[in-house]
């Protein structure tokens, strides 16, 4: 088989929008699959194949590792939300009862920062829980206590404390100037661009303050490790979305030295962005257990992963919109600025996102805060962007008498989507169960509808491989060393190589998270399956071709006639062989233990140039979601009573399971539309709700029923034709949501979470208005 | 969490002998649903806890000469079942059926429902010392305080947690509590303490002090009841406003009431002054109108919570409009 760069031409696009393009596809890489392409296994609804793990608790996660001679690591935290540590006195903990270890953070990592209450400042070890936390108690911290600001608010005001290191100043913009406050860069820079000003002039203009809260990952398993050595190896327990990741920090960790690190996540409860890297607690559990000798188990309690497991940044908009008469957006006008807390990352905001919008001036402030500091958290910047900006759509429709969904179609150039308001329209009921009459009527509960759009950009990268391993006796093995947070990547991983083979699902075995298997991408960006299903299924192509190559040689048939389907060594032509062959049959003329094949994922070009795609029917993948609420008018409670979920997704390898991801986009949107977010007390500066009491997450009772609506499109950008859809679902349904009560109560909720304070609040005002 | 030790009674005597008069020290665990919760936060630091569970006839309800009796150690869920309850006291049975989750009303007792320390953010945080730790200051007060009192919140804003306190102070429920000197009986009205008598503590037994009974007595033949609450978050939530409304009806006309909010104070808030102005009235929209028009006097909201005065309108509207459908 040649492996050089092949010119082929690729069948894509959906429904009646299908085209022919010519793509060069990578070294020894295989077609896309393209329109008009029959699969037997690909495309159907299967079970994930954890799933009974799962549920019976037979699956063991990294919290679940306890062992003999384990020991528990605990970490002690500052109490204080802005200070320097002069000294930490480890003496009196170490002998304490129990103890086996403890690190004084200043030593570990170099650092004499406290930035926020809750950052982390020592680790003991020691036989059991109760003795490590009495240990905790034990260590003198000599603090500076300093003066703070824990909200972007306070952080941003005239004569705010300083929240961050050396001469970091609190906010951070392009083209802030020396010593000029938050507020007067944003007056100086108000009509900063003429041209959207000029284009402005004449238009309907409509604005908005829009302000969405801190919102925590909340992954049900926190983070943490279980960590054991042999002689300079490190055995690495993680909850991690990085094995590969984790593995390489140990590896490179000034403080580990580890000569060997093998990680091993087989099942993570969770990961929404948070979850890479070794982190603090994994290079103190890892440390700890050096030290001690022993392993030791260091998994984060739930306050802990509240107040320093990460987060979404806080925003707050600034938005002006100018419509012309057809319809047509003429620019936008955008300040934000928001909290990554004592982060490193941004605030970032996306809100100049989807439509065709001519002009653009948007001005970002980052503000750092005395809080936990953010990470990526699914679709970072998006679900807070995407709020006010599909706000302040509705809002513009509103102001030139448009249908809302109307005025997006007219201003969207996804061609995707634009087939998707007709369905979602359609599936919704939109003309039907629109409110004509916003907050009409004597009934205190008021129904609406409202809608919003998302999108995401990924089709997978380099970086994956996948073995594929048949033995002797039939057994199929698949693996891959990257992890499964619970997308169902192994389910889709065996599927692809299933297909291949002429095989179920549940005739092949999948191995995934142990860093020993091949390499595989860390799960973010929704790379995960672009990345490892192309792999996966090359790798079963090849393992496929060996075995008929050896199927040939015994029968004397020709291999380029044969394919492997239904158990079954079979004609690709349809026509009879001169006598049956099963796939265990074939099997057993494997002269070694078995085939074996590991590919990567191809690409395209070499070196710098290399890429991982193919150009293929769009470069994103769009949906829609469509949302019913009813709204307490007395209560100010908002009941989300039905989503309606349209989602592209590239091909659908498993409907079951990507309609599993989307419905879990959507219950984390509405938990994030009504309900989390992270208070801080203004006088101490801790996090007050840092529990799942007050730090309220959707439960059953106010999951809507959620109607999905899969738009599978041949994208061809990769051999699987899939796109990402780990971020896309959760993107619109907080915006859909706002905008539903908008059209339920005729007031409008410009901050997220809608609260049932902020609905009076928003009746009352609108009251007052009359 | 911290280790302690534990006893294990068999007899009530011998819970009241271990109990001895330092609450910090020993304390009672009936359920343990919300005293481990304290200790985990660091808030309470018994050395000994003393199992109640293992305790003869304090999980039984009965029905005596003096009406329903209820034994300390009943199970939130099983009160919830019974059926003369449902029958009875429908404000009490209607409150535990909003009170916590199904997995907590399982393993939640009434005695512990009772007595169960506040939620508020600042007192269940170890970092404040607030007033009611014995500290000198109310960080709610002038601090995040969107779920706190909005009546009597001058020394301390935290509301009382219990559902069950409110409907058992509407429907005249009688505590019976021993001690080490013996059994007395406290009204449900006159259980609960406000801060400005005692902000250390939330009820009136003394240290060493036991509830074992509550007893409720018949109601009128004439009386309705009800209990409406409202809160953020449908499953497992805590009431922003629930009010417990009893009436007596004489023909169409209201010859007594009682109405008491929960949520709203440090203790349920019982408000004579509404009660007034329904008794002697028919329960008409006009009555319903005026009365709930006036359910937030008085009040004194803080930054945060002024939306809770609306709430105080919204479910007494709807709990009288209950009342007033349920005659019909
Ligand atoms: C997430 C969550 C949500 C909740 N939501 C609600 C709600 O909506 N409404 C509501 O009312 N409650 C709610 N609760 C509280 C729950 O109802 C109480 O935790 C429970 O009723 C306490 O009963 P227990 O038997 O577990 O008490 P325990 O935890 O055993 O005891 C609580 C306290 O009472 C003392 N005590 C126990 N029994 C006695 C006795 N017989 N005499 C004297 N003192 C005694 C204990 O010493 C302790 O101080 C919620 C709790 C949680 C955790």
């Amino acid at each position: 088989m040649s492996r050089d760069p092949q010119t082929i031409t690729i069948k894509v696009g959906f429904g009646d929008q299908v085209r022919e393009l010519v793509v060069t596809i990578g070294e020894g890489d295989i077609p896309p699959y393209q329109v008009g392409d029959r699969h037997d296994e690909v495309g159907q609804r299967r079970n994930r194949v954890d799933a009974v793990a799962k549920v019976t608790g037979r699956a063991r996660y990294t919290y679940d590792r306890k062992g003999a001679g384990m020991l528990y690591g605990k970490m002690l935290r500052s109490p204080h939300a802005n200070a320097n540590i002069r000294s930490v006195d480890l003496s009196k903990a170490l002998t304490m009862p129990g103890v086996k270890a403890a690190l004084d953070f200043v030593e570990v990592f170099k650092d004499r920062s406290a930035r926020y209450a809750g950052c982390s400042v020592a680790a003991v070890a020691a036989e059991t829980e109760a003795q490590a936390e009495a240990a905790l108690d034990a260590i003198v911290v000599d603090y500076q206590v300093l003066p703070f600001a824990v909200t972007t608010e306070a952080a941003m005001a005239e004569a705010a404390p300083q929240t961050g290191r050396g001469d970091d100043r609190n906010v951070s913009a392009r083209g802030l100037r020396d010593g000029e406050s938050a507020a007067d860069f944003l007056a100086r820079i108000a009509d900063q661009d003429q041209a959207v000003q000029e284009a402005m002039k004449g238009q309907t203009v409509v604005s908005g303050r829009f302000s969405t809260s801190v919102q925590t990952h909340s992954a049900l398993e926190t983070h943490g490790v279980v960590c054991d050595w042999d002689g300079d190896n490190l055995l690495c327990y993680c909850s991690t979305q990085g094995t590969f990741g984790v593995r390489r920090d140990a590896t490179a960790s000034p403080q580990l030295r580890a000569r060997n690190a093998r990680v091993v996540a087989e099942y993570v409860g969770g990961g929404f962005g948070a979850k890479f890297g070794l982190g603090r607690e994994g290079v103190a559990g890892a440390l700890l257990a050096k030290r001690a000798g022993r392993p030791v188990r260091l998994m984060l309690d739930r306050r802990e992963e509240h107040v320093d497991g990460g987060n979404r940044p806080d925003s707050f908009h600034d938005l002006s919109m100018a419509v012309g008469r057809d319809g047509k957006i003429v620019a936008l006008k955008a300040r934000n600025w928001g909290t990554p807390g004592n982060g490193s990352g941004g605030a970032g905001a996306r809100n100049q996102a989807y439509y065709a919008i001519p002009l653009v001036d948007k001005v970002e402030l980052n503000v750092r805060t005395n809080a936990g500091g953010a990470r990526a958290f699914r679709a970072p910047g998006y679900p807070q962007g995407i709020f006010a900006l599909e706000s302040l759509m509705d809002m513009a429709a509103d102001a030139i008498g448009l249908d809302p969904l109307e005025f997006r179609r007219r201003n969207d150039p996804h061609p995707i989507r634009i087939h998707e308001y007709d369905l979602g329209a359609e599936r919704a009921q939109w003309q039907k169960r629109r409110n004509r009459n916003p907050g009409a009527g004597s009934d205190p509960i008021k129904r609406g509808m409202g809608m919003a759009a998302t999108e995401w950009f990924n089709p997978g990268g380099g970086g994956a491989s996948c073995l594929v391993r048949i033995m002797r006796d039939g057994t199929v093995e698949v693996r891959n060393g990257a992890q499964d947070i619970g997308t169902g990547t192994r389910t889709v991983m065996g599927m692809v190589v299933a297909e291949e083979l002429g095989l179920r699902i549940d005739q092949v075995e999948t191995f995934i998270g142990d860093t020993r298997d091949p390499q595989g991408p860390g799960s973010g960006g929704s790379t995960t399956i672009g990345s490892l299903t192309p792999a996966a299924r090359l790798a079963g192509y090849r393992a496929a071709e060996q075995l008929l190559g050896l199927v040939a040689g015994q029968t004397g048939w020709k291999a380029e006639d044969l394919r492997l389907r239904g158990g079954m060594v079979v004609r690709k032509d349809g026509g009879r062989l001169p006598r049956e062959m099963s796939f265990a049959q074939a099997c057993a003329l494997i002269a070694d233990e078995a085939i074996e094949v590991t590919e990567k994922h191809p690409m395209v070009g070499s070196g710098r140039n290399a890429s991982a795609n193919y150009e293929g029917f769009a470069d994103t993948n769009s949906g829609l979601q469509f949302a019913e609420v009813e709204v307490d008018t007395e209560t100010g409670k908002v009941r989300v009573l039905r989503v309606v979920a349209v989602q592209d997704s590239g091909k659908y390898l498993n409907p079951k399971t990507a309609e599993s991801q989307i419905r879990g986009g959507v219950i984390q949107g509405v938990s994030y539309a009504l309900f989390e977010r992270r208070i801080m007390d203004r006088h101490q500066g801790h996090m007050l709700n840092a529990d799942l009491e007050n730090y309220r997450v959707v439960g059953a009772l106010e999951t809507p029923e959620i109607d999905v609506v899969l738009v599978d499109v041949a994208n061809g950008k990769n051999n699987t034709s899939v796109m990402g859809l780990g971020e896309p679902p959760t993107i619109a349904t907080a915006a859909a949501i706002a905008n539903a009560v908008a059209n339920a109560i005729g007031a409008r909720v410009t901050s997220l979470p809608i609260t049932p304070r902020k609905v009076l609040e928003a009746l009352a005002a609108k009251g007052r208005k009359r | 969490m911290r280790s302690f030790k534990m006893a294990q009674p068999r007899s009530l005597a011998g819970a009241l002998a271990v109990l001895g008069g330092d609450d910090d020290k020993v304390r009672a665990l009936a359920g343990g649903t919300d005293l481990l919760g304290l200790i985990k936060d660091r808030i309470a630091a018994p050395e000994m806890l003393v199992n109640l569970k293992g305790i003869d006839g304090l999980g039984e309800i009965t029905e005596t000469a003096r009406g329903l009796e209820i034994g300390a150690l009943v199970k939130l869920a099983d009160l919830a079942e019974d059926a003369r309850l449902r029958v009875g006291w429908p404000a009490i049975h209607q409150s535990l059926l909003e009170t916590a989750t199904p997995q907590l009303r399982n393993v939640g007792t009434l005695g512990g429902n009772l007595c169960q320390r506040p939620r508020c953010w600042y007192f269940r945080n170890e970092h404040y010392d607030c007033k009611k730790k014995g500290g000198t200051r109310c960080f709610a007060h002038d601090g995040e305080n969107e779920y706190h009192a909005v009546y009597g919140n001058g020394i301390c804003c935290i509301v009382h947690p219990s559902n069950l306190a409110g409907p058992m102070i509407a429907q005249e429920a009688i505590i019976e509590v021993a001690g080490p000197e013996g059994r007395r009986e406290v009204t449900a009205e006159a259980f609960f303490t406000s801060p400005d008598e005692d902000v250390l503590r939330e009820n009136q037994l003394a240290p060493g002090e036991l509830v074992v009974r509550v007893i409720l007595p018949p109601a009128s033949p004439k009386a309705r009841s009800v209990y409406v609450e409202t809160r953020e978050r449908q499953s497992f939530d805590w009431a922003l406003c629930g009010v417990s409304v009893v009436l007596t009806m004489a023909d169409q006309e209201i010859e007594a009431a009682r109405v008491v909010f929960n949520a709203v104070a440090p203790v349920p808030l019982r408000r004579h002054d509404l009660e007034g102005m329904l008794e002697g009235r028919r329960l008409n929209e006009a009555t319903v109108d005026k009365v709930c028009l006036a359910a937030p006097l008085g009040a004194n909201p803080l930054e945060q919570n002024a939306y809770k005065l609306t709430l105080m309108k919204a479910v007494l509207r709807r709990a009288l409009n209950r009342l007033k459908e349920s005659a019909r």
